[in-house]
């Protein structure tokens, strides 16, 4: 499984295996947050093992 | 995903553009972008004086880190909004970065005025965000004309600029479309030149940037910003952005070479501009709209 740190403070979980397919079981628009998994910055087609933590930043600001 | 322009993994891909870039070339692009802003709509003049407006987010700290980098003469201005934790925190944000780069920050606290934002938006019975937006443009507008600035920049970005035009679309709102320009010329005496360097760029690019640059800012939304209707707007054109990719840009740069002309200010109207009575700023009505909004919530 993976983790991921969403950008309210919430955790999920996701047993996919690829950033954008991750986004997509957790309903999170790829658009709207930066994906960081050890610090860095990471494209949706990176793949992750079981045990990776990944967090969300968002990018959304405004009203 | 591989860097197009050379073979390092990439750190963002861009959809939009069908390309992928490390840190080195996303930053190249991402300054090649401002560049192209800049120079198509004619932003800066040789000698400009520039205050930009910053909230503490990353676009508004981002754009001031660029806008100083490029050699230009930088002030900050911020308004401390009042609205408790986020304010305090957005604040500091703004000092230190200023402190960092040894630039100043001219601070307005609507605290300290007697006019918080939450407390203006209960008394008038009106949206936060609205009320926010005209307090904010009253003291952008007075604080570059007191001090003599010669232009005012903004972070405002692709997203949202797309999601402005979207909102002013779906109502027809053709005054508000008529002020669409990343690059509004000084109106009035008292009305400086208004500028957005990041329109060519989305929330996400920026954040990148101040991610990979280290530029320190306030990620949390605004408190009070929860269900405003530019958030929904921005939530519709990420859904089809993924979809589509491109839409965003080409529905937002598109608006000036196909359709800006048609909603023009008309040159008659500005004659009717006049000084407001209380502020002394310009207005067309004897009262501005900030200084009735005073009167209102008094």
């Amino acid at each position: 499984m993976v983790t991921i740190e969403m950008p309210d403070g919430t955790v999920r979980q996701s047993d996919k295996n690829r950033i954008k397919d991750i986004l997509k079981d957790i309903g999170q628009n790829d658009n709207a947050v930066l994906t960081v998994v050890d610090g860095c910055l990471v494209t949706p087609d990176t793949g992750v093992k079981n045990g990776t933590v990944v967090k969300l930043i968002s990018v959304v600001s405004g009203g | 995903m591989k860097c197009i322009k050379c073979s390092e993994n990439a750190v963002i891909s861009l959809y939009r553009h069908n390309a992928g870039f490390c840190k080195e070339h996303f930053t190249e692009y991402f300054h090649k972008q401002i560049n192209k802003a800049a120079k198509d709509h004619k932003m800066f003049v040789k000698d400009d004086k520039v205050m930009v407006c910053v909230s503490g987010g990353k676009d508004s700290l981002v754009l001031w880190h660029i806008l100083h980098s490029y050699g230009l003469d930088t002030t900050g201005m911020y308004v401390s909004l009042g609205i408790g934790e986020y304010s305090q925190k957005s604040k500091e944000k703004v000092r230190k970065f200023a402190e960092k780069h040894g630039l100043k920050a001219i601070i307005v606290d609507l605290e300290e005025k007697g006019h918080p934002i939450p407390m203006l938006a209960s008394r008038t019975r009106r949206n936060a965000c609205s009320v926010c937006g005209q307090v904010k443009r009253h003291y952008f507008n007075k604080v570059a004309f007191d001090e003599g600035f010669t232009v005012v920049a903004t972070g405002h970005n692709l997203d949202d600029e797309a999601a402005r035009l979207f909102g002013n679309v779906l109502r027809w709102d053709t005054a508000h479309l008529g002020k669409m320009s990343p690059n509004l010329p000084e109106d009035g005496d008292t009305m400086k030149r208004k500028v957005k360097p990041l329109m060519r760029l989305t929330e996400k690019e920026v954040a990148a940037y101040a991610f990979l640059h280290g530029i320190d800012y306030i990620p949390d939304e605004c408190p009070m910003s929860k269900g405003a209707s530019s958030l929904e707007y921005k939530k519709a054109l990420n859904e089809l952005e993924s979809k589509m990719p491109g839409t965003k840009h080409f529905f937002y740069l598109e608006y000036f070479n196909l359709a800006a002309d048609r909603f023009e200010i008309k040159e008659e109207n500005k004659d009717k501009l006049k000084k407001c009575l209380k502020c002394g700023m310009d207005s067309y009505l004897d009262v501005c709209s900030f200084c009735r909004l005073m009167e209102k919530a008094e």
